[in-house]
């Protein structure tokens, strides 16, 4: 199969190390600038768990209109990057392929295959470019559970679990969602299909909108941001409100989820973990604000949830990331 | 009068160069490292309205104990600085000589004079430290309405407004607080009494504490706060729970505050000290602009939902801050 990840930061790195080194399909890379100067001089690098893995990369480029058709695209590209990226992703969809959006937060395809009006996501796809011509119809969702760490162009520092959770936006098991299982199994890269994607959705953001975007106004990490009790409770008041707008929602995870244990994990394990919006604001790089946090109060404005915390926390981070930008 | 100024930063050294170039009386500076070597090296320069004034201090040392005991310390440091700095300061005064703090939002001295149990505010002098050992008593509060940043060591820029409030802890007018006033007066600094200060430090006070603690969080300077529709929200909910914590204390405010106007009164590229702080990797006064009107609410049963998270957030941001 013809596979191309889009994409090349921490994540499609990642991914794109172990597809390569499984040398089971015909595997092009979509990079930029340092990155791929640095690809297509020293290939890509993984290192996980004591082990490093290199590989080349035969087809590393950074104009994806000179790549063939692809059957699927692993589409590795931060939620704001997204819409400027959606002709060209479109483009390069085979006709009977599909792309896999490997995405933080609430995705731009939330509203396809769920009942009710249908319709992109303003916040995350502004003028509808990715609804309209990527087309939720060709997209697969995707979660994934893989701390990664671009330490330097074209080398990738993994730890943790590392596992993705696919699945098709109207939940079925689709013919194409198992092919795509296929190709990441294929490299050695553990699926767990899943039952509800936007259920799992929930449950990641829920755990992760709290952390990323304390530790980003603070420049905490996630274990002091554990270890301080008045920290602590914001975070458990970010966590309280998602998952009180998951539930209005129809994703009732408050029996699943125990924030009081969730917002102290970090004092032990991930004292120094740097989340990824901690990491992004430390490089003065565009934040994830709106799939982590902004598109959660869009939610509870229409379902009529309050969400005091958040609603003075979104201002903050967007702010911050309007002043980085100027920069 | 022997003058000694404590501290010369951006405000200290405003008043130093003003006090020393006057020649009224003999004024010594406390500083430094690169702050004092600049002193000693080219002395101290303010430019203000298109105009610059250069003195140089017959004594400039980090050293107080060197010093004569002092009629009047000119205390302008950093609130959180100031404990640290209270045996020097006590040690430094003579006889009858007092302290006259200069100081950003709620100060240490707070409950000296007023009815009902005094002590000193924890959260601004956790060990005490000012409370036993310069004793308020010997303490002179003061409001600083002077806008002013150090550009470099000993090069200070001023804009906008330039005069002090001082007043007795007790609201009394003091032949002492009448003789500091004169001091400045005669030093080419404008000063007047008030014989309510806290009222006073309260005016300021919910300004800065919505105004500094949001461009400190967000990096975001006055003019940047006053267009954004939703940081005025928090601005105004901020100035709000302020006001109503400044009420139940007995000082009354909410009738003259425009708080709509206040929070889009910033002009583009004002940097509030805060923010300031936050670009040089300095510490912040957190304490004293909100951590002490949060303390002050729990004590008043007053809710404060805005200050409750914006606190925690800044006290996260000031320890890495301080880490660094």
């Amino acid at each position: 199969m013809k596979i191309c990840v889009f994409g090349a930061g921490a994540v499609g790195g990642h991914l794109a190390v172990r597809l390569l080194a499984a040398q089971a399909d015909e595997i092009a890379v979509v990079a930029r600038g340092k990155m791929l100067q640095a690809i297509r001089t020293r290939g890509l690098t993984l290192r996980s768990g004591g082990q490093e893995i290199s590989v080349q990369v035969p087809l590393a480029t950074d104009d994806p209109s000179t790549l063939p058709p692809q059957d699927l695209i692993a589409v590795a590209l931060k939620a704001h990057a997204l819409p400027g990226a959606a002709a060209a992703i479109a483009k390069l969809i085979a006709p009977r392929g599909c792309a896999v959006f490997m995405l933080n937060g609430i995705p731009w395809w939330w509203r396809h295959g769920l009942p009710g009006a249908g319709g992109t996501l303003p916040l995350l796809d502004p003028d509808g470019t990715l609804w309209n011509h990527v087309r939720p119809e060709r997209a697969l969702g995707c979660i994934v559970h893989s701390p990664n760490d671009a330490v330097e162009p074209g080398v990738i520092s993994h730890s943790g679990p590392d596992y993705l959770v696919l699945g098709e936006p109207d939940n079925t098991s689709s013919e194409r969602l198992k092919t795509a299982a296929d190709v990441f199994n294929r490299g050695g890269i553990a699926i767990k299909p899943a039952v509800d994607l936007r259920r799992e959705i929930w449950r990641k953001l829920a755990q992760n909108a709290s952390g990323n975007t304390l530790a980003a106004l603070t420049r905490l990490t996630l274990g002091q941001l554990g270890a301080d009790p008045e920290l602590r409770q914001l975070m458990v008041g970010v966590m309280r409100e998602t998952l009180a707008v998951a539930a209005a929602l129809g994703w009732d995870l408050r029996a699943e989820i125990d924030v009081e244990k969730v917002s102290q994990r970090g004092a032990g394990r991930d004292m120094g973990v740097r989340s990824s919006m901690l990491q992004d604001t430390l490089k003065k790089r565009p934040l994830e604000i709106d799939a982590l946090l902004g598109q959660t109060q869009a939610f509870a404005r229409e379902a009529g949830v309050g969400v005091p915390v958040i609603d003075i926390v979104l201002p903050l981070l967007r702010a911050l990331d309007r002043a980085q930008r100027a920069d | 009068m022997k003058v000694c100024v404590f501290g010369a930063g951006a405000v200290g050294g405003h008043v130093a160069t003003r006090l020393l170039a006057a020649q009224a009386d003999e004024i010594s500076v406390v500083a430094r490292g690169a702050i004092l070597k600049a002193i000693r090296e080219r002395g101290l320069t303010v430019r203000s309205g298109g105009s610059e004034i250069t003195a140089q201090p017959a004594v400039a040392t980090d050293d107080p104990s060197t010093l004569p005991p002092q009629d009047l310390v000119i205390v302008t440091l950093k609130a959180h600085a100031v404990p640290g700095a209270a045996g020097a300061i006590a040690r430094l005064l003579g006889p009858l000589g007092c302290a006259i703090f200069l100081l950003n939002g709620i100060p240490w001295w707070w409950r000296h004079g007023l009815p009902g149990a005094g002590g000193t505010l924890p959260l601004l002098d956790p060990e005490g430290a000012l409370e036993k050992q310069v004793t308020p008593e010997r303490t002179l509060g003061c409001v600083v309405h002077s806008p002013n940043d150090m550009i470099e060591p000993a090069v200070i820029v001023h804009t906008g407004p330039n005069h002090l409030v001082l007043g007795e802890p007790d609201g009394s007018v003091s032949a002492r607080l009448q003789a500091a006033v004169a001091m400045f007066k005669r030093g080419g600094v404008d000063a007047r009494v008030s014989n309510d200060l806290r009222r006073d430090i309260w005016q300021k006070l919910v300004l800065n504490a919505s105004g500094n603690t949001l461009a400190a969080l967000s990096r975001v300077d006055l003019g940047g706060l006053g267009t954004d529709p939703a940081l005025c929200a928090l601005s105004i909910d901020i100035m709000r729970e302020a006001l109503a914590v400044a009420a139940a204390l007995g000082w009354d405010l909410r009738a003259d505050t425009d708080v709509e106007a206040a929070a889009r009164r910033g002009k583009p590229g004002q940097r509030p000290s805060m923010l300031q702080d936050v670009l040089k990797g300095r510490p912040m006064e957190v304490e004293a602009l909100l951590g002490q009107i949060h303390a002050f609410a729990l004590e008043k049963k007053i809710a404060a939902p805005t200050i409750d998270v914006i606190l925690p957030l800044l006290r996260g941001l000031d320890r890495t801050l301080r880490a660094n």
